[in-house]
């Protein structure tokens, strides 16, 4: 009984979630307020952190938040205030049938290509899956996902660890010199 | 994991340490002190080489022996040379070596090319030197990178430096180059990244020389790994630069500042053949050359015939080095395909071809880009094919240097680049792939047409007079020391190279 | 992983799930509560946007300076250095029990990291991108040397000093 309620529940919850993506995705899509599109952008972001904690991917869960939702988003919105298009408010895009049904078109190959894709997946997907947890369990004893990565990355995974402070560095270094405005 | 084995990573150490002094030396001095901080970062990649020489002295000595041209080639006896260190993760073997000291060479001609620029402040600021000093240290770390982690972390270090080094000249079309080469690289990483995945999902390993060997987990999930691979392949050859993933490549080159053109032109290049090296010599191999090399073939064809082709309509003679740059993309393909049966040696030897090539190549093309650097007329600088006009009578000594690398890149004895071209088609007609090699030959003889009109112009064409009536422009040329040594030295390099093509392996011995 | 059919790792989600459930729904209540009980009487001068007794003047899009997105990029790039740390600190404690030296090597391991990018910091700093003026060394009708006064205004600790 409580076990079936809760199983319940959890479905009831990944289908809430899966259709606050699913609507925020279209709206950025069809919203003629690029700001308001934004927005939607973000709580598409969520939601994708809500699919990630679906899926037991808690540290992808995480970064989603960390870099999608707090990062990126606000890049997102500071180009909008910056660009020239702010003083309208709105863009009116032009829809017409061609596009309408292109669009549709485009859509419905990548859905069948998709579906397609993840039947013939199954099956290597599945063995795979298997492998990686038998993998798993032999190094990081069956831990939840960020403690594992936690040991790989001070362990096996330590050299390239400490070099990608040195991506971030080359970035940090990069990014300000080239959005400085010099003035002559 | 054995931490001793760090010191094998002492020439990157020393050119990450001289990228933070450059960075920091700019917060201090003074800015008419300005034109120290290429000498010092010069001074970076000059000892940088000079501890790669170092390491690899010592390692000759200890192990009695050179170290094997790629992991996958070294004896497995033990005490033999292993050049696996660090968990794996790196490679210590001869290709690496050779990629790193490419990777160096391209810096150290790239500052000297980009020293006379002291008027645009920022082309002679700290971080410029220090990003291409940067960029260098991810290309070294790429050519010992022997995991994907560690391919993938040393590929972004170069990349992301080189994005904003393209966009380093404040003018709309650095603007644009930079833009473009951001959203296309990102692009490529993406497909890069995405093709790990799908392998590592599938095998569970990361190791280059490992995720291929057969099992039976490979058969069930062969599916996973052939999108895998074919992914990883559409990564690199977009960052080698091979047809039809070359489109960015003329706007790019063209709108960077000619410095920075020249350290994407061999070292970036250089860096992603050591990538595109390691997948078809240790990943790949003989075992799977059927699968492979065709893809490999056809790509080189295609991105020769493109380059070439496209050449001989450019008027610019930057965007035309570019397009060469495409086309010498597909001769160096040519000298990755792999014969179904070939053993350790005969890897080992195309490997030294393709790595000759890329010496060549790197020599020749940094100093035209030098030259195509000093041409020009009241600090405006000067690309088109017409501005070159009368070179030989103003600038003799620049006008020569020119029309050796011209003939070199052109593939004509006894310069450089005619043994460079010599040897990937042996290696490819060894392979057994003698159809492309043909190919190779005949664009090869086509390309010299729009070689040598470069030739022509500074050599035969009367020199441009700049109004009816006004004497033509007198010296057109910027003095700078640091580019002559440049050049000059690329010159004499160019000629020795093709005099004695033996003598770089004569000092491996 | 489903324990008994209950997937017991989902299940420490729920508090989180919870809350938020309950925070989107406090709020549609307070609003719907507020908009039964109040009065609605609108008039043009009650629609006005409030800005201090003023009448407001031209639109509220307006383009942000540039040098807020400085501040946000250097955000971002932090923001990904945190997302790299984050997985260590969650095992950070599980290694203090054994022992410590396996904790001091971590915390040396992550000094490094956090080190290479705090020089980052420094740099930018010193540079003074993060300064609300910026002080850029601008050459002058009186020659390259000399530099344009900087207005000295917030973060730019260094910016006073160079100019000599």
């Amino acid at each position: 009984m409580v076990r079936a309620m809760h199983s319940m529940l959890a479905t009831l919850l990944f289908w809430i979630v899966v259709l606050m993506t699913v609507t925020a995705a279209t709206f950025v899509v069809v919203a003629r307020n690029i700001l308001h599109a934004a927005f939607a952008l973000a709580v598409a972001f969520l939601g994708v952190a809500g699919i990630y904690i679906f899926l037991h991917a808690d540290f992808l869960a995480a970064v989603q938040l960390i870099v999608y939702v707090g990062g990126i988003i606000v890049l997102v919105m500071f180009a909008i205030m910056f660009s020239a298009h702010t003083q309208e408010g709105t863009v009116e895009p032009r829809r017409t049938w061609l596009a309408l049904g292109g669009g549709a078109l485009v859509a419905g190959v990548v859905l069948a290509a998709t579906i397609m894709l993840i039947n013939r997946l199954q099956v290597p997907l599945a063995e795979a899956n298997a492998h990686a947890d038998a993998a798993y369990r032999t190094t990081a004893s069956a831990a939840p996902g960020e403690i594992a990565l936690g040991h790989v990355l001070l362990g096996e995974y330590l050299l390239p660890f400490e070099v990608a402070s040195i991506l971030i560095l080359a970035a940090l270094v990069g990014a300000v010199a080239i959005v400085r405005k010099e003035t002559r | 994991m054995n931490w001793s084995e760090l010191s094998e990573l002492l020439p990157v150490g020393v050119v990450l340490a001289a990228a933070l002094v450059v960075v920091f030396l700019d917060l201090v001095i003074a800015h008419k002190d300005r034109y120290a901080l290429p000498m010092v970062a010069l001074a970076g990649c000059v000892l940088g080489l000079g501890s790669l020489i170092q390491n690899y002295l010592s390692l000759t000595t200890y192990y009695k022996q050179s170290p094997p041209w790629f992991s996958g080639a070294a004896e497995t006896a033990a005490g033999a040379f292993n050049p696996l260190i660090l968990g794996g993760h790196f490679s210590i073997d001869l290709f690496g070596f050779a990629i790193a000291g490419v990777a160096l060479l391209a810096g150290a001609l790239s500052v000297l090319s980009s020293a006379h620029e002291e008027d645009d402040s920022a082309l002679s600021s700290g971080e410029y030197y220090g990003l291409i000093l940067l960029a260098v240290a991810g290309m070294m770390l790429l050519g010992f990178a022997h995991d994907f982690l560690t391919l993938l972390v040393s590929l972004e270090i170069m990349s992301i430096s080189t994005y904003i080094l393209a966009g380093s000249r404040r003018d709309l079309k650095s603007g644009e180059a930079a833009l473009k080469y951001l959203v296309l690289g990102a692009f490529s990483t993406a497909f890069l990244m995405m093709g790990i995945a799908f392998i590592y999902g599938a095998t569970g390993k990361l190791s280059l020389s490992e995720v291929l060997i057969p099992s039976e987990q490979l058969v069930s999930s062969a599916f996973l790994i052939r999108g895998g691979l074919a992914l990883l392949l559409v990564g690199v050859l977009f960052k080698v630069g091979a047809a039809p993933f070359h489109f960015w490549i003329p706007d790019v080159y063209e709108g960077a500042p000619t410095g920075v053109t020249g350290l994407m032109a061999t070292g970036v290049k250089a860096a992603a053949f050591a990538v595109l090296g390691r997948l078809a010599f240790e990943t790949f191999g003989p075992r799977y050359a059927h699968d492979w090399a065709w893809l490999f073939a056809a790509a080189a064809v295609l991105t020769m015939a493109v380059g070439n082709f496209l050449a001989l309509r450019q008027e610019n003679v930057k965007r035309m080095l570019a397009y060469s740059g495409i086309a010498h993309t597909g001769y160096l393909l040519l000298g990755f395909l792999v014969s179904p049966n070939a053993d350790g040696i005969m890897l080992a030897d195309q490997l030294q071809n393709a790595v000759f090539y890329l010496l060549a190549y790197a020599l020749m093309t940094l100093g035209a880009f030098g030259v195509v650097g000093l041409v020009r007329e009241d600090g405006r600088r000067l690309e088109r094919l017409e501005d070159f006009a009368g070179l030989s009578k103003e600038h003799p000594g620049l006008a020569l240097c020119m029309a050796m690398f011209m003939f070199s890149l052109a593939g004509l004895p006894p310069f450089a680049g005619f043994f460079a071209k010599f040897l990937v088609f042996k290696s490819a007609v060894d392979a057994g792939y003698v159809l492309p090699a043909v190919l190779g030959v005949l664009t090869s003889v086509a390309s010299m047409a729009y070689y040598l009109r470069v030739v022509r112009a500074m050599y035969v064409d009367p020199v441009r007079a700049t109004k009816p009536g006004e004497a033509p422009a007198g010296a057109r040329c910027r003095y700078s020391w640091t580019t002559n040594l440049l050049i000059y030295g690329a010159g004499l390099a160019t000629i020795l190279l093709g005099l004695f093509p033996s003598g770089p392996t004569f000092l491996l011995r | 992983m489903p324990v008994l059919g209950v997937d017991t790792e989902l299940m420490q989600y729920s508090t989180v799930f919870l809350l938020l459930g309950s925070a989107v729904a406090l709020t549609f209540a307070l609003l719907t509560l507020s908009r039964l009980l109040r009065p609605y009487h609108p008039t043009p001068e009650k629609e006005m946007t409030y800005e201090c007794g003023e009448d407001p003047v031209g639109s509220g899009w307006l383009r942000f300076n540039i040098r807020f997105y400085v501040v946000a990029l250097v955000f971002v790039l932090f923001d990904v250095e945190l997302a790299l740390v984050f997985p260590i600190a969650t095992i950070f404690k599980s290694l203090t029990a054994g022992g410590g030296t396996a904790a001091l090597v971590a915390f040396a391991e992550l000094f490094f990291f956090i080190g290479v990018l705090f020089l980052g910091l420094v740099y930018i700093w010193k540079k003074g991108d993060l300064g609300w003026v910026r002080s850029f060394r601008v050459p002058t009708e009186q020659g390259i040397r000399s530099w344009e006064q900087p207005k000295q205004v917030g973060l730019a600790p260094s910016s006073a000093k160079r100019i000599s």
